[in-house]
């Protein structure tokens, strides 16, 4: 069963919203160019007893990582920058997310390197859209992913919407990540537009059962 | 998880295999091994373990430059029973040279690490480890752990054979096991909870029980000592801690 991860929360509304709607990963950025970037105190008060709470780090070091971690009470650590298998392991490999991006690659046999190398030193793998970054709204090419055997779990993120994300739940990820396809604005969320993402999976989930 | 373990130790593995093939065997180690049960009986039941684990694929790294001797010099004077030494070195950035290190300040010394070959068993007693774990599941059968907890006796080493629920506790029986040890990791959550070791409980004549894994109180020993574990096992708070011998002194009851 596919399960959701909401990306970018920068409001407390926000996460009751995600908390009610079942939501299973609450994601916050800490980077401070972003304009998704969470306050530290504001991520540490926020809680919900059914979803874990995931930090997404793109320059801090894995000291750094670990400390903010232990303040706000992440339970995983998004490594969403050019962190080495090695800095996973210093952060912890089971609590740790490493984001891959498939258009990098030349070809899948590359991917598949890329995947071989990081899978030991995490919880999860994510593949998002573009060659760098995220929540810039852009979707995914699935060219090199469909051609890949990925062992452990994945989240699939990059531009999914209440519009295509069913073409998506085809590809069984374990979560999917949704971030900017259910903002009213950067950082601020639509409730009509993730309860309509949620619906489409409940639905999803529905037909394959 | 265990299957991520498994695979770190492959290059170790063949590289024993290839030693071995050319007639290098790990020499016997001639020194004192001082008995890993005798020393828990004397201090139980709710001895403690303590142990020496640089980083954990949980928390990541624990504590930065951790020093095995100064850690080794803490746990023997504080009233550790023994000493678990972390010996593997991609998730918990142990090494075999830490058991050498730790040596001589008179714990006994159990290797922490995923011995699946018997060569690494070999390589363990050229350690001056007492003591060795064996992860039940890790074993395609009890049969095949029932060998492995035999070699380890053959070569003057206690197996102490990590179980995480009924049926690994069945194959630990049936291999012969006498040191039984329940992981309170809840492999599905990677959440620890002593309500494993609570239930799994179940400690017969001969037998010597150790609780692993998410204990840091002494509340928590004394809880475990009267359901009978003779020893509980402490490593993650014990690395944490910024006075590792004050914190050991109370969990072992020495200090309030």
């Amino acid at each position: 069963m596919t399960k959701v991860k909401v990306c970018g929360l920068t409001r407390e509304q926000d996460v009751h919203l995600c908390c009610e709607l079942g939501v299973d990963f609450m994601g916050f950025i800490f980077h401070e160019s972003s304009p998704r970037n969470a306050d530290r105190d504001f991520v540490a008060r926020a809680s919900c007893p059914n979803a874990a709470k995931v930090g997404v780090f793109v320059r801090q070091s894995p000291d750094e990582i670990r400390d903010i971690m232990e303040r706000c009470n992440l339970d995983f650590a998004q490594l969403h920058g050019g962190q080495s298998p090695d800095d996973c392991r210093e952060v912890g490999a089971d609590r740790v997310i490493k984001v891959l991006w498939p258009e990098r690659y030349d070809s899948p046999a590359e991917l598949q390197m890329e995947i071989d190398r990081f899978a030991p030193a995490c919880a999860f793998l994510l593949f998002d859209a573009g060659s760098s970054g995220g929540g810039h709204g852009r979707t995914i090419d699935f060219t090199n992913l469909q051609q890949v055997e990925i062992k452990t779990n994945w989240f699939l993120a990059g531009g999914l919407d209440p519009n295509n994300v069913e073409p998506i739940l085809q590809q069984e990820p374990t979560v999917l990540d949704i971030n900017s396809g259910v903002e009213s604005a950067p950082g601020i969320k639509d409730a009509t537009k993730l309860q309509a993402v949620m619906g489409r999976i409940a639905a999803h989930k529905g037909k394959a059962s | 998880m265990l299957d991520k373990f498994r695979a770190a130790k492959q290059e170790e593995i063949a590289a024993l295999h290839d030693e071995f093939m050319e007639g290098r065997i790990p020499a016997v180690y001639e020194g004192n091994r001082p008995s890993f049960s005798n020393a828990i009986r004397a201090k139980g039941p709710g001895a403690v373990i303590a142990e020496f684990k640089p980083a954990s694929p949980s928390k990541g790294v624990l504590r930065e430059h951790a020093n095995p001797l100064d850690y080794a010099d803490t746990y023997a004077t504080n009233g550790a029973a023994a000493m678990s030494v972390l010996t593997e070195s991609q998730y918990f950035k142990g090494h075999p040279d830490y058991l050498f290190m730790c040596a001589d300040r008179g714990l006994p010394l159990l290797r922490k690490d995923f011995i699946i070959d018997p060569l690494q068993v070999a390589m363990t007693a050229s350690s001056p480890a007492s003591a060795v774990l064996l992860i039940a599941r890790m074993f395609g059968s009890s049969h095949e752990l029932r060998q492995m907890v035999q070699l380890a006796e053959a070569a003057g080493l206690e197996p102490v054979t990590e179980v995480f629920d009924e049926s690994d506790l069945e194959s630990a029986r049936e291999a012969g096991a006498k040191i039984i040890q329940v992981n309170n990791r809840d492999l599905n959550t990677l959440t620890t909870t002593l309500d494993i070791s609570r239930r799994l409980m179940d400690k017969q004549d001969g037998e010597l029980w150790i609780s692993a894994s998410g204990v840091d109180n002494r509340a928590q020993i004394v809880e475990m000592a009267e359901l009978g574990f003779d020893a509980v096992l402490i490593g993650t708070s014990l690395m944490l801690a910024d006075d590792p011998a004050t914190l050991l002194a109370q969990l072992t009851g020495a200090k309030e």
